[in-house]
This record gives C-alpha cells, structure tokens and sequence, in this order.
C-alpha cells in the first residue's frame, strides 16, 4: 500500500501532514468543502488529491467473460449437505448456521474443520472447550493415521468469552497468524454467546456486530476464506413454535449466506434460509454417527 | 464548474422519456406495477426488503434484461454491477442470463445462436467492499461511463453496506448524498437506469421499533422509486413488491417468482 507521502506532490502533502490528514480514506471520504475547511488549498488541488488517490485504490471493473467462476467451496464431508450447498460453504463471505441446541452446529463446523485438512482451519469456540475427542475421532475416520497428524497441524484453536476479546483476536492475531500459514476456513461457535450475555445496550452490540462482521468479510475477501458463524435461536414472539435466529436484524443484514438446522426424532435436517446463489427448494437430511456427519440414505441403503 | 441550463419544453422531455425502453424484470405484473414496462432509463430505483426477499435475485435479472435484442424491444446494452457486500455469484449470474437470453431466442425463433462469452462481455464486475474502496471507484465512475458508453444500467447492492465502515451519522448522510447527487448527474445526462438495493433496520427515537429502510429518513425521500420486496410464504419462492414511492405510478403490489432461471411470473 503506497503511503500518502508516496503518491501525492511534497507541497500538497505537507499542507495535508499539518491539518492533521494522514489517510488516504480521510481524502476520499471527507467533501472538498471540508478539506478546504483544514486546509485552505485551493479547489483544483483538492480535486487532484482526491483524483490521485480515488485512482490509486479504486478497483477494477472486471467484463463477465474474464470473471472467474470460482466454484471452490470449503466442504463439509457429507454428501447431501454439500450437494444442495453446490459445494460447500462459498469463500470471501460470511455464512451463518443457526438451529436449537442439540440440532448439530459444531458437528458439522467440526467435520467441516477436519475435511479442511492440510488447507488449514481456525476454529474459534466461546462457549465450551473445543471438543478434542470428538474432533479426533471425526479426523481420524477421514484421514487415517499419518496424513491424520499432518492435517492436525493445520487446525488452530481459540477459545474466548468476550465481546471485545473475539473483536480483537480477529483484528489483531487473526491477521498475523494468516501471514505465515494458509487457512482456508475460519469457524466461529458460536458467534452468539459473547453478545448475549452482556447488557441490553443494543445499539452499543449493534456497532460490534458491524465491526466484527466488516473485520471477518475483509479477511474472507483477502484470504479466500469461507468464514462459517453458528448462531443459536431465540423464541419467536409470534406464537407459532417457530425459532428466530438471535442477534436480530442488525446481524441478519451482514451474513450472505442463513442455513437452518433443525432436529427429529429419526434424522437432522439442514435447509436454506436465504442465500443469493442457492435454491432453498430442499433441504438435506442427516444423521450423526460415530464417524461424524452421514447422509441419511446412505444408511438406510447399508441397512 | 460550468452551469449549463437548457430549458426544455414538454414534448422534448416527452420524446426524451420515451426514446429508448425500460428494462423489463421478466415478470409481465410486475413490469406493469412498475409503470413503464420495467425500470426506467435515467430513474433512481431503490429496492428494499428483509434478507432473502429477493433484491440481489431482482438486480441480477436486470442485468440480465438489459441485454435483450432491440429486435425484441430491448435495449440491448451493457451492465454495471457494484458488488459492496458479497453477495453476487458469477454462477446464478449465469444461469439468469443464459436462461433470459434463452426465453428472447425462443420468443424471436432466430436460428442466430447468442454467443455465452459475448453475452457476459456485456456485464462489468466490481467488487467495492469497504467505503474507500466504494467512494474511490464512484469517483472514478464518469471515466468508466465514458470508456463504456452502452452501459445503461448500474446496480449498486447494497447501498448500506459500505456505510458499514466506522463513520459518523453525520459525516454518512453527507457522503451518501454527494455520491448520489455526482451519480445522478451522471447518469441522467446518459440516460442510465440506477438500481440501488437498501437494508431494513429497527427503527430508534420515533416509533420505536418500526422496521424500516436504513440510511435514515432523509434517504427515504432520495430515489424517483421505492419498492419494497417481500416473501409471503418463507419457503416459498413468490415475492410481493409493494411501491412505497413513485414519479410515474400509483401505489400496488406486484406478485412475482424467483425460479432457477430468474424472475418469473407466478403461475
């Protein structure tokens, strides 16, 4: 990233240091007439500022014949799922599961996290303890032995309870940590407890749901991540025995992707709450095994 | 800063408005309760709706739309889409234009086959996540349009997300209306349709509570066009727009589908 006393000429560039500019956002966002206001340069400089700059971090258009049609998603390991998710779980955007307790969020998120492999997975837990057994018992059905001890290097666990503390992991070492390994997923169970417990200052979580959510998508966008955030439900007040997902709408505008679980007696099923890409005629059925997360015909075929 | 006034009597604004059609939405009710046959070129349409109502559903089938023979009726002209929350797939593009394209060469019989790669020559991409980005590329916008002359729709989804970003109340309402005012100059001289979509939010201070569009009060009154998407059933695929503001129609409700190959009328 050039640096403002890269791109702009000397004399522009010290008017700017001593009214205090020193972003090139602070340019781009603030209007000639307040630039004016701190600095007293005249209109023709200010607008060859904000041209400079505005043409040095603006993006490309790109033609749709030269978009790639990145089909890479980060899977989950069960068939059905993956099939009606067109892949997985799509990379650079936020995707959201939500459902009751006992519904299977982290065991998908987990299974998700051992297919993840050697591409590398960030499982962030605020809740309980990661859960090391299961985790192993899931990656050792998938990988077997030795590329079982290779892909456990790649897997980095969290474990925190705060609002502020998740906000500055993800801004803070989540950045420093992706410098020096690949990761292809960053799992967040769930993204709910930290903002639930505190105080009912919802304008206060509003603003750090918005800064969580912009800090995960940037890093998604950078990275090529698939961030996966589980939410848990609250009740509905409309009376049917229907669950809303929680954190309101402020959340609900900042995920992409909404995909719902929910529990029978006989299997779990996951449906498609909303998301631009997918069709949410049908959802997938599953089941829970020792061996993680199997499409439920699967078994009643082996039956 | 030059200020060229040119007075119009009405006919010339009359031939102006009719010389070159709307884009329609592929829904015969809904193009009717938009008046006009679909979107109006030089109009500012925003659309609203809670997630899932169908906004980016609506702004990909436009895109789409915009590229229909003139043999047709259509335009056929390019599309601008500025993605600011990431929810455009290159995938469902595809399938919407493909299958629009599809439907034009069936309604025509034309044994000229439209060539994919040329179809999606005629949309341009970018992805302007994060307000610098957003501001520094609509700054930019009049060498675009200038370099692309035949682009005669930009969609902008959403038009609150890059709000997002950690700015003031004050300094957004600001920014948001310079950007809109520098694109509305724009693109009313060109004759180019603008699709904005907006986010609904909990409403703080009056009528505590109310669900409405973001980006506050003020914005409400901006656009020629607001329409307000909305899913009846929650897994089902019709959606109803309702036009809460309008230049040019009464208010009403349309009903429409979002199928696999885009918008649709109900059946």
């Amino acid at each position: 990233m050039d640096t403002l006393k890269d791109l702009l000429p000397t004399r522009l560039f010290e008017v700017l240091e001593k009214a205090g500019i020193c972003t090139t956002k602070q340019i781009i966002i603030l209007s000639v007439w307040d630039i004016k206001k701190l600095t007293n340069l005249f209109n023709d400089d200010i607008k060859l500022l904000k041209n400079i700059l505005s043409n040095n971090c603006s993006p490309v258009s790109i033609s749709g014949n030269s978009l790639e049609d990145k089909n890479v998603a980060v899977k989950t390991g069960c068939a059905s799922i993956d099939k009606i998710l067109k892949g997985g779980f799509r990379i650079g955007t936020l995707t959201e599961m939500y459902g009751e307790s006992g519904s299977g969020k982290t065991q998908i998120a987990l299974q998700t996290a051992v297919y993840c492999g050697t591409s590398g997975c960030v499982f962030i837990c605020t809740e309980d303890l990661f859960p090391v057994k299961r985790f192993n018992q899931i990656s050792q059905y998938v990988w077997h032995d030795i590329k079982d001890t290779e892909c456990k290097k790649n897997i980095f666990i969290e474990h925190l309870t705060e609002a502020h503390e998740l906000i500055s992991c993800i801004r803070v070492r989540l950045p420093k940590l992706l410098k020096f390994n690949k990761i292809s997923a960053v799992i967040l169970d769930s993204v709910a407890a930290p903002f639930r417990c505190e105080n009912t200052n919802y304008v206060q979580r509003a603003e750090e749901l918005k800064e969580l959510a912009i800090l995960l998508l940037n890093i998604a966008q950078e990275y090529n991540i698939a961030v996966i955030c589980i939410n848990q439900v609250t009740a509905c007040f409309t009376g049917s025995d229907d669950v809303l997902p929680t954190l309101g709408l402020v959340w609900s505008n900042l995920i992409s992707c909404r995909l719902k679980l929910t529990k029978t007696i006989d299997y779990r099923e996951l449906t498609i709450a909303f998301a631009p890409h997918l069709s949410n005629a049908q959802g997938a059925k599953f089941i829970i095994t020792k061996n993680g997360i199997e499409d439920m015909e699967n078994i009643l075929i082996n039956k | 800063m030059s200020s060229e006034f040119k007075i119009y009597n009405a006919t010339e604004l009359w031939q102006i408005e009719t010389s070159l059609p709307s884009i329609p939405t592929f829904s015969q009710n809904l193009d009717k309760v938009l008046g006009n046959d679909g979107i109006q070129l030089g109009s500012l349409t925003e659309l609203l709706g809670l997630p899932g109502s169908g906004k980016t559903q609506l702004c990909l089938q436009l895109c789409a739309s915009v590229q229909v023979p003139k043999a047709l009726g259509g335009l056929n002209s390019e599309a601008l889409y500025i993605d600011t929350n990431s929810n455009f797939t290159l995938s469902r593009f595809k399938e919407i234009l493909f299958s629009s394209l599809a439907k034009c060469q069936r309604i025509m019989d034309s044994s000229i086959p439209i060539r994919e790669e040329d179809a999606l020559k005629k949309f341009h991409y970018v992805k302007a996540i994060g307000l610098e980005k957003f501001c520094a590329f609509l700054y930019q916008l009049p060498n675009f349009i200038r370099d692309k002359p035949n682009v005669k729709l930009i969609v902008i989804d959403s038009i609150a997300f890059p709000f997002k970003d950690g700015i003031s109340m004050k300094q957004r309402t600001g920014l948001l209306f310079r950007l809109v005012a520098d694109l509305q100059k724009l693109t009313l001289k060109n004759q180019i349709a603008v699709v904005l979509t907006n986010e609904m939010t909990t409403r703080i201070g009056l009528s505590t509570g109310a669900i409405v569009g973001s980006l506050g009060d003020t914005w409400s009154h901006r656009c020629n066009m607001r329409v307000l998407l909305s899913a009846p059933e929650p897994l089902e695929n019709i959606r109803l727009a309702a036009i809460l503001k309008s230049n040019i129609v009464a208010e009403d409700v349309g009903k429409f589908q979002i199928t696999h190959e885009g918008i649709r009328d109900v059946q």
